[in-house]
């Protein structure tokens, strides 16, 4: 009777135990991983699905949307963990740092953290450059300790050009690729003429330099039109490489006075600084509605002028505002920059597609219809498009009104608009094109054939909602991050000669002495391969201060 | 016949405002809008949907859209601005058409030819080889064709131009691949057809009077066997003639095809709504000269309709 009684007693004690630990820890809903609709990105994001899987024993639901949905979702915050990248805009972390502060546009996850802010304003508003590199690499640092981004990998751009082509650079930023310097020597059949057939890939969706934004077009428009300078083939920037030919910035670096050489347009009127002037302005205009205005806003009022309102303030306000913007032409070869802080990456800027002039007399002539057309634009760069036939090819030819055009040697490029994968490479196999990018099928092919593989100035990685009731918490994001295996990704899921990401700013990004950012102030904080026992750590811990359970 | 032309004509009005409402709604219910890209910040999203009209209210939006319509304007495109929908369309429509046009006329009289062999001599190697090609037209995907011919015929053995758009040459592979779809669904209902006309009384009396067989398939065997082909005629004209995105992708052929499936992934509303339009007008028109066509073809149905 006793005996039964303690029975009784201990089954009653161990039942409600059970009980009680059930009620107190739920098992963790499924979570959903937002990625993108194409066969590649499907296979990324399974890649990322299956080591979650193996190495925390979580399973993920893949949701795949197309590129619109996706960006929607993650701008309403309708996501858990998205695999998203970021591109740089030019060459200082800054491009990639800016993302994370509080109320950035970018900061879909809603990040944020006081710290953060601080160092990368900081950042921001001096002129000390070696002040800038600490503080950017602590605040990414702290971003990789409370990882409301994952980073994964950095991708590479893989190309092949036949013997005979020299010269074409290639860059980590801005427009991608370069051809005023490029020539061919020995091309087969002894065919002594300056060309190159090559592949844009598709129709340049729009070639006004204000309002583009795509690549594609980048590559044109960095071909047809001269900015204030242009990099040299070692990515730098000199004095004299694009339309000014010298430049002072006042000792806090705030003013900047370019003065500009004498150039002519393609319909032979003079470039001046009233043209830089106008363009700018035109970008920053709000009624111009220009997707990357936000490029400007390290230039005095320029961000307050483009967040104005045109069916509020109305024209004049406007107008008025303008007159306010920090870029005035002192005289037509005098151009006086004012920004709203230090920012020694300006003159990187300056090479960017948006900040490429085109002048007002030519705006005013064709209106909405600028660069529709051939015939409906103006040149000043290395080259001038002779021919567009749109969705089909493009002839570009030497500039003779080019100020350097006795440094151009190409005469003529042919290019083709092939969107499919197989095409270019039938194409370049029969000699029909030049160079063509190979895609990640075809790397085995052209691996020992003489493919180069380059870093590509941009950072992918799994963004986690940081508003989300699961990934708010700190130890479950690094529990995700310390599962993946990034080596293992690069080399079986990607295989295209990407690198792990051991950071979030991609190694390619250059401190101010031209030392590789990540390498010299950052390091390798990530591991490359998975690190269970730390994983499952913080996902004990985060698990617990959840509440919840792994069944 | 007045009177009939114009009812159909009515009722094809009617379709087409149907589709284009539908459209117009649809395309606004999936989420994102044209201007939403990765660097594109929420502010300047708005001020770019402000000066496109599209911030206002859906019903204000659709009334344009239908008055601008009405006008023939199309409206500019939202990814492309410089550019309108009519230019695109009046730019990549005769690429298309001449492309589909030159595949139509390759596929339907061979597979004229083929269906009328294979049905009058039933059962013979040209009825087995017409078999054959109907399942390989039907069943293959036109983009493998096409990458199998591009490799193999372009590339390995160097007899026409891999890709590129301008000469005859560089349309061989592209219109016979766009055509051997086509091809197999014209033989295989000639083929179809015929041997249900050639069990007809009247093909038996035919006989029967002493015709010649090619008296007999000219006269009554392939007029009254090629009613079913004019029928699925009409919307396999508007198919084949408003553009193939595989194909045009494949070849680099500047044509309308590509339009059809980017314009939605760019979340481009005028160019969806263009593009549909246009489909829509050319599928309504071809099936409205399909039943005229009819009349002609035979007699009873003109009889009939005249009654009406």
């Amino acid at each position: 009777m006793r005996r039964l009684t303690i029975f009784a007693l201990a089954a009653i004690l161990i039942m409600a135990t059970c009980t009680s630990f059930v009620a107190a820890a739920k098992p963790l809903p499924k979570i959903q991983f937002l990625s993108g609709d194409t066969q590649i990105a499907k296979l990324y994001a399974q890649g990322i699905q299956e080591m979650i899987r193996k190495n925390l024993g979580i399973e993920m639901e893949i949701v795949a949307v197309d590129f619109k949905t996706r960006l929607s979702k993650m701008r309403n915050g309708d996501f858990q963990i998205v695999f998203a990248g970021w591109g740089a805009d030019y060459d200082d972390p800054m491009t990639f740092a800016d993302l994370w502060i509080t109320g950035s546009a970018f900061n879909d996850g809603k990040w944020s953290n006081s710290t953060y802010d601080s160092l990368i304003k900081a950042a921001k508003n001096s002129n000390d450059q070696n002040l800038r590199m600490r503080a950017m690499a602590r605040a990414e640092k702290i971003l990789l300790d409370e990882m409301p981004i994952a980073p994964i990998y950095w991708p590479p751009r893989n190309y092949i050009e036949k013997p005979y082509v020299k010269g074409i650079v290639r860059r980590p930023t801005g427009a991608d690729i370069e051809w005023k310097w490029a020539y061919t020597e020995g091309r087969p059949g002894g065919d002594s003429k300056q060309y190159l057939n090559l592949n844009l890939g598709e129709e340049p969706p729009d070639l006004d330099p204000q309002t583009s934004t795509d690549q594609i077009s980048f590559e044109i428009l960095g071909a047809v039109l001269d900015g204030l300078v242009r990099k040299n083939p070692e990515f730098k920037i000199e004095k004299g490489s694009g339309l000014a030919t010298d430049w002072t910035v006042s000792k806090d670096g705030i003013t900047y006075t370019f003065k500009l050489r004498d150039a002519k347009w393609s319909d032979g009127k003079p470039i001046t600084a009233y043209d830089f002037e106008y363009a700018w302005k035109r970008a920053i205009d709000p009624r111009t509605a220009s997707q990357y205005a936000y490029q400007f806003y390290v230039i005095k009022n320029a961000e307050s002028v483009n967040m104005m309102d045109p069916s509020k303030d109305g024209d004049k306000a406007i107008d008025k505002a303008l007159d306010t913007v920090g870029v005035k032409a002192l005289d037509a070869k005098t151009l006086k920059v004012t920004l709203e802080r230090p920012t020694p990456y300006f003159l990187d800027l300056c090479g960017f597609i948006t900040f490429l002039p085109v002048p007002k007399h030519a705006i005013d002539k064709w209106g909405d219809k600028y660069a529709a057309d051939a015939d409906k634009m103006v040149f000043s760069g290395p080259f001038y498009i002779a021919e567009w036939k749109h969705e089909s090819k493009m002839v570009l030819k030497k500039n003779p009104n080019y100020w350097d055009a006795k440094n151009v040697k190409l005469e003529q490029i042919n290019l083709d608009m092939f969107k499919d994968i197989n095409t270019p490479i039938n194409m370049f196999e029969a000699g029909e094109l030049d160079a063509i990018g190979v895609p990640g099928s075809h790397i085995p092919m052209y691996k020992d054939k003489g493919m180069k593989t380059i870093p590509d100035a941009a950072s992918w990685y799994l963004e986690f909602n940081c508003q989300d009731p699961i990934f708010k918490n700190a130890n479950m994001r690094k529990a995700f991050s310390y599962a993946i295996d990034r080596q293992l990704f690069v080399d079986n899921v990607l295989k295209n000669g990407a690198l792990p990401a051991t950071a979030y700013t991609p190694p390619i990004i250059h401190d101010h002495n031209g030392a590789s950012f990540q390498e010299k102030w950052v390091g390798d904080i990530l591991p490359k391969k998975a690190d269970i026992a730390k994983a499952k750590k913080f996902l004990e811990a985060g698990l617990k201060e959840l509440g919840y359970t792994l069944k | 016949m007045g009177r009939y032309i114009l009812r159909r004509f009515a009722f094809s009005v009617a379709a087409l405002w149907v589709i284009v409402t539908l459209t117009f709604l649809l395309m606004h219910s999936i989420p994102g809008d044209p201007f939403m890209g990765e660097k594109v910040t929420e502010a300047i999203r708005l001020n770019m949907l402000r000066k496109y009209g599209l911030d206002k209210p859906l019903w204000q939006q659709y009334l344009v859209y239908i008055g601008n319509l009405l006008r023939g304007d199309l409206g500019i495109s939202l990814r492309m601005t410089n550019r309108t929908v009519n230019d695109l369309i009046r730019e990549g429509f005769p690429v298309s058409c001449v492309l589909g046009l030159e595949a139509l006329a390759f596929a339907v009289t061979t597979g004229l030819c083929l269906g009328t062999l294979a049905g009058l001599k039933h059962n013979s190697g040209w009825d087995y080889l017409a078999i054959v090609v109907a399942i390989i037209g039907i069943s293959v995907p036109n983009f493998i064709t096409a990458s199998i011919l591009q490799y193999v015929v372009g590339y390995r053995l160097r007899l026409l131009p891999i890709a590129r758009w301008g000469t005859f040459e560089q349309s061989i592979i592209p219109a016979f691949s766009l055509g051997l779809g086509t091809l197999a669904i014209t033989a295989r209902m000639m083929r179809t057809s015929i041997l249900d006309v050639i069990n007809q009384d009247y093909i038996r009396t035919a006989k029967a009077k002493g015709l010649s067989e090619a008296e007999i398939t000219w006269r009554h065997t392939l007029r009254n066997a090629i009613l079913p082909i004019v029928t699925i005629m009409g919307p396999l004209i508007a198919g084949i003639t408003t553009g193939s995105l595989l194909i045009e992708q494949i070849f680099g052929i500047p044509g309308l095809g590509k339009y059809y499936v980017q314009s939605v992934y760019n979340r481009d509303y005028t160019l969806i709504l263009g593009t549909t339009v246009f489909y829509a007008t050319i599928l309504v028109v071809m099936n409205f000269l399909v039943d005229v066509s009819y009349g002609f073809i035979d007699p009873r149905i003109r009889l009939l309709k005249g009654r009406e």
